[in-house]
Parts: C-alpha cells; sequence; structure tokens
C-alpha cells in the first residue's frame, strides 16, 4: 500500500513537472510503470543519500567541524577546498629511528604499515607538534596524548620489525617555497626521545575492535 | 512478457527523464566497460585487503561493513580466507558479468563484492572519492537489466526463440536508461559538493592563485610531479585553473538538462556537452599529470553521455552496406547507391 501511495504521490509530482513550461515531455514520455517502482525508489534512495552528505558537509564544515565519512560511497568531496596566502610552501617529512646498536632505520609509510596521510598526520606530525600554550593551553593534554600514541606505534612497529626497542626517533624536515627567484629548499631536524614511550602501553586490540 | 500497467498519468517527467524507451546497447556497452575495467584496472590487489589484517586502526568502520558484521562476525570479515574467498568469488562473478551470463545476478553480486571490499579498505581511516560514484553505478547496473544486449544471455535467449523486443541491440525498452541517467545525476551532485565545498571553506581566496600554487607544490613535491612543481610557480596557472575548476564544478548540472526543449534553443547546443564533458576529462587529466590524483573513474562515466547505439547502429549499417557491396557486382551505380544509404540508415 505504501509504495502503491508512494507511486500516486509521485505521479501528481509528475503531473506538476510535465506542465512547467519547456519541458515538453508529452511526445517522448513514458507512463509509470510496475517495472519503474524499484528503480524510482533506488533512484530517489541514492540521490537523495548524496544529496544530504552534500548538504550536511556543507553545514558542518561552516560550523568548523569534521564531516563524519563512514557513509562511502554517499559522501561529500571537500578536498583542496581549504584556502591559501603567501608564501607558497610545503614540506616534506622522513622519520629515521635509531635502534640500540646505533643502526639506522626509516620509518617510512610502508615500513610503518600505513597509507602515506596515516603515517604523516598521524605519527610524524603528531610526534613533533608543539605543545600549545597561553590561550590554547587546554589543548596541551590532548597534544600530548596524540604525541604519546604516535610514540607507542612507533616503538610497537620497531620493536615487531628489528626485534628491538629503538632508542630515539629523528624527523627531518624540507621545506620548499615559491619565491621571486624560484624554488628554494631548506633542511630542519627534530629529535625525540624514545626510551619512555613504552612505560604505559595500550592494549590495540580492545580499540580495534570496539565499534 | 506482460503487458505493462499504468500507474500514472498521464505521461510526466520522471518518467520521461529516467524510463525513456530506448535501446539497450549504451547500458550493456558500459556493462562491458566497467566491469573490464573494474576487474583489470581499478580493482585493488588482494595483498592490498590481506595487508589491512595487520594494519592498526580498524576503528573507523564504515557504514556498509557495520551493517555487514551486523550479519557475520567481525573476525570472519577480517580473516584471510574470507577476504580471499571474497576477492576471488567477485573476479569470478565478475567476468561472467562482463560476458554477459546471467548477468543481473552476476553483475549485482559482482557490484555487492566490489563495494565491501572498498568498504572493508575504507575502514582504517583512509578513504578516497574516486570510487564512490562508479560503485554506485555498478550496483544501480545490477539491478538493471543490463544483459539484453551484447551478452551470452542474449544470445542463449535468441537461439530459444526470445522475442527481438525484448532481446538484443534492437529491443525498445523503458528500463535501460534509469542507471545512466541517475549516474548522470549523482556525479553533477558530486561536482556541486566539491564546489560548494571550496566556497563555503577557501571563500574568494580559493581564487587567489596562491591557494592552487600550493596544492600544486604540494602534491607536485610529494608525489614527484615535476608538471605539477613546474605549474606551482606560476601565479597566473593558479588563477587559471582555479576559476577554470570552480566554473566547471558550479555549472556541469547543466549537463543534466541537455535533453530538454528550452535547451536545444541555445544556439550551438549540442556543442555544451561535449564542451564540458571535454573540460571535465582536461581538468582530471592535468590533475593526475600534475598532483598525482587519479579521477580516471569519473572520465569512464563521462562514457555515459556518449550515445552508443547510434554509433552501434551506424557501424552496423556500414557494414552491412560494405557486405551487401562485396556480394554484388562493384560498379559506379552500386557505390553511388552505397554511399548515400549509409547516412540515411
Amino acid at each position: 500500500m505504501r509504495v502503491v501511495r508512494f507511486m500516486r504521490v509521485l505521479g501528481m509530482v509528475d503531473n506538476r513537472l510535465r506542465t512547467w513550461p519547456g519541458l515538453s515531455c508529452r511526445d517522448v514520455g513514458n507512463e509509470m510503470r510496475k517495472e519503474h517502482v524499484i528503480p524510482s525508489v533506488v533512484i530517489v534512495t541514492v540521490l537523495l543519500a548524496q544529496g544530504a552528505a552534500t548538504v550536511a558537509g556543507v553545514v558542518i564544515k561552516r560550523q568548523g567541524r569534521a564531516f563524519d565519512d563512514h557513509f562511502w560511497p554517499f559522501m561529500d568531496y571537500p578536498m583542496y577546498s581549504e584556502a591559501y596566502g603567501l608564501p607558497v610552501q610545503t614540506s616534506t617529512v622522513r622519520l629515521a629511528v635509531t635502534l640500540p646498536d646505533g643502526r639506522l632505520v626509516e620509518a617510512d609509510a610502508a615500513y610503518m604499515g600505513l597509507d602515506f596521510f596515516g603515517w604523516r598526520y598521524h605519527i610524524v606530525e603528531r610526534l613533533v607538534a608543539e605543545t600549545p600554550t597561553g590561550d590554547y593551553a587546554e589543548l596541551a593534554d590532548a597534544v600530548e596524548a596524540d604525541r604519546a600514541e604516535a610514540l607507542r606505534r612507533i616503538v610497537a612497529q620497531v620493536e615487531a620489525n628489528e626485534g628491538v626497542v629503538p632508542a630515539q626517533a629523528t624527523v627531518h624536515r624540507k621545506v620548499y617555497t615559491v619565491g621571486d627567484h624560484g624554488l628554494t629548499e631548506t633542511d630542519t631536524e627534530e629529535s625525540v626521545a624514545l626510551s619512555g614511550a613504552l612505560k604505559t602501553p595500550p592494549d590495540p586490540t580492545d580499540a580495534e575492535r570496539s565499534f | 512478457m506482460n503487458a505493462p500497467t499504468a500507474m500514472s498519468e498521464p505521461r510526466g517527467f520522471w518518467s520521461w527523464y529516467f524510463f525513456p524507451t530506448a535501446s539497450p546497447v549504451r547500458l550493456a556497452f558500459m556493462r562491458i566497460v566497467c566491469a573490464a575495467l573494474q576487474l583489470l584496472w581499478f580493482a585493488e590487489p588482494l595483498s592490498a585487503q590481506l595487508a589491512k589484517l595487520n594494519a592498526p586502526g580498524f576503528d573507523h568502520p564504515q557504514m556498509i561493513v557495520r551493517g555487514f558484521t551486523a550479519v557475520v562476525p567481525v573476525d570472519a570479515l577480517r580473516s584471510g580466507d574470507f577476504l580471499t574467498a571474497l576477492y576471488w568469488g567477485t573476479f569470478v562473478v565478475g567476468v561472467l558479468a562482463l560476458v554477459g551470463l546471467l548477468t543481473r545476478v552476476t553483475m549485482l553480486l559482482f557490484a555487492l563484492g566490489t563495494i565491501l571490499q572498498i568498504a572493508h579498505l575504507y575502514s582504517y581511516g583512509e578513504h578516497h572519492h574516486p570510487e564512490a560514484a562508479y560503485c554506485v553505478f555498478l550496483f544501480m547496473l545490477g539491478l538493471a537489466p543490463c544483459g539484453r544486449a551484447l551478452s551470452v544471455d542474449a544470445w542463449l535467449a535468441k537461439k530459444r526463440g526470445g522475442s527481438t523486443a525484448a532481446w538484443g541491440p534492437d529491443a525498445r525498452l523503458t528500463t535501460v536508461m534509469w542507471p545512466i541517467v541517475a549516474i548522470q545525476v549523482f556525479l553533477a551532485l558530486a561536482y556541486f559538493d566539491s564546489f560548494m565545498s571550496k566556497v563555503v571553506v577557501g571563500g574568494l581566496d580559493w581564487i587567489n592563485g596562491y591557494t592552487l600554487q600550493t596544492y600544486l607544490l604540494q602534491d607536485g613535491i610529494r608525489w614527484d610531479r615535476p608538471a605539477g612543481v613546474f605549474l606551482a610557480q606560476y601565479r597566473w596557472a593558479g588563477v587559471l585553473f582555479a576559476v577554470g575548476a570552480l566554473a566547471f564544478e558550479a555549472l556541469f548540472f547543466v549537463v543534466l538538462f541537455a535533453r530538454c526543449a528550452w535547451f536545444r534553443r541555445i544556439p550551438g547546443w549540442r556543442l555544451v556537452v561535449p564542451a564540458f564533458l571535454l573540460a571535465g576529462a582536461c581538468m582530471h587529466l592535468t590533475i593526475w599529470i600534475a598532483q598525482a590524483a587519479p579521477f580516471f573513474q569519473f572520465l569512464v562515466l563521462y562514457l555515459t553521455w556518449v550515445p552508443w547505439e547510434r554509433l552501434w547502429n551506424r557501424r552496423r549499417a556500414s557494414s552491412e552496406t560494405s557486405g551487401s557491396m562485396d556480394t554484388a557486382v562493384p560498379g559506379p551505380g552500386l557505390r553511388t547507391q552505397s554511399a548515400s544509404a549509409a547516412p540515411a540508415a
């Protein structure tokens, strides 16, 4: 009954739309048939879901919050939407881990078993993030918690791969800047001691399967 | 086939737009192209699925995975045996869908298997956009009669004496265009979403040139794209690409109205759709060359605008004409007749 009612409503909207000037669909249109019911429901569902993702994405982003990205394949498209000014700049990072015997290990995304963005933004950038002070001091705990988690994951991965607990992690950063004289490069380096990272190792399996 | 029952009178916009009477060739062609490309190119290798089993962070399960694990235990989904069986099962039904054997069942299973695999990959915090519209289209193909032409099913049906009104390239059906039209609307929504994101998040600063310079530099350096690094050094390129991209994304929905009567009153309307598709292809290829962001699935979906049934008929007419020429004694009169018959067909 609901389907029939839905089709009647659709038919009414249909009849309204056909009278819109310029659409001129009388000569080529088809009657709404039984075999069109399921496709119509699919079309409406798919387009409403994508439309809802669009609207929700825009509204939520205007509020400065992150959009829930669990509804793939219905999702918003926020890539490259942030605006930048001068200087035109970017950086690359390398994560090197020093083992107790002095050997250096390149802990890149593949070594850590992560995709590039997860490795860079969940591990490397959190490892060397500045602790906020002043007006943003209340965020300091969150930053330190992220740093501790990044440390724990580095130590766990190196221990799994090399069989030893690493002593130190070093982040090498190369900054590229576009200026009046073309592209310039500058290098920086920041080291983090890893010896304290194993003091409070959380159990990863609980977190992984807790949905 | 039973006679269709009218459920609303008179004819209206919805059925005119989504359910026009058409040949099944375009849908069948898209089935072949999409299945082949998904099998040979777009599908993630099994190793990528298995590598996720050891990866941390299965704390972002997609809704599809949540729904699936409501029925099947998580441990079963996240096991090497299941993922291997899913991968090869999807591959086999994909091949069957490609050749068009038990097409509706195999295409639907192929779509569902593909969607589940990608949803699993995207349940670890990272997700990407190019496959979204493509997977929705695969799913809709599975719900549509995409095996009525260019398929083993159609060949078997004809062999068993099936009606040419329902099977083969000459069939005329009202249910073969809706996935094509729906995915076109979906694409327009996706582009408009991208436009709105830039307007809402970036605002007018998005077209200041520095923004795209920064993105070109970031991706050019990160993915080792010399073209991106080169273009990043010119502000005019940043402004030009930014304005072009915004205009394209904001106006792409225009192509959805190409069948409307008022659209056809626009001078040069025949060029509007090809121009948009060409601009989109150039945009995505530039993004790939300069920034290594592959949106090839979108380009494949552009093929839904190509009237494959007309090309098919034209090709068939020309081959029939040349066939009749081969069997006849060649002469100037026959050549003239054949040449004039081809465009008319």
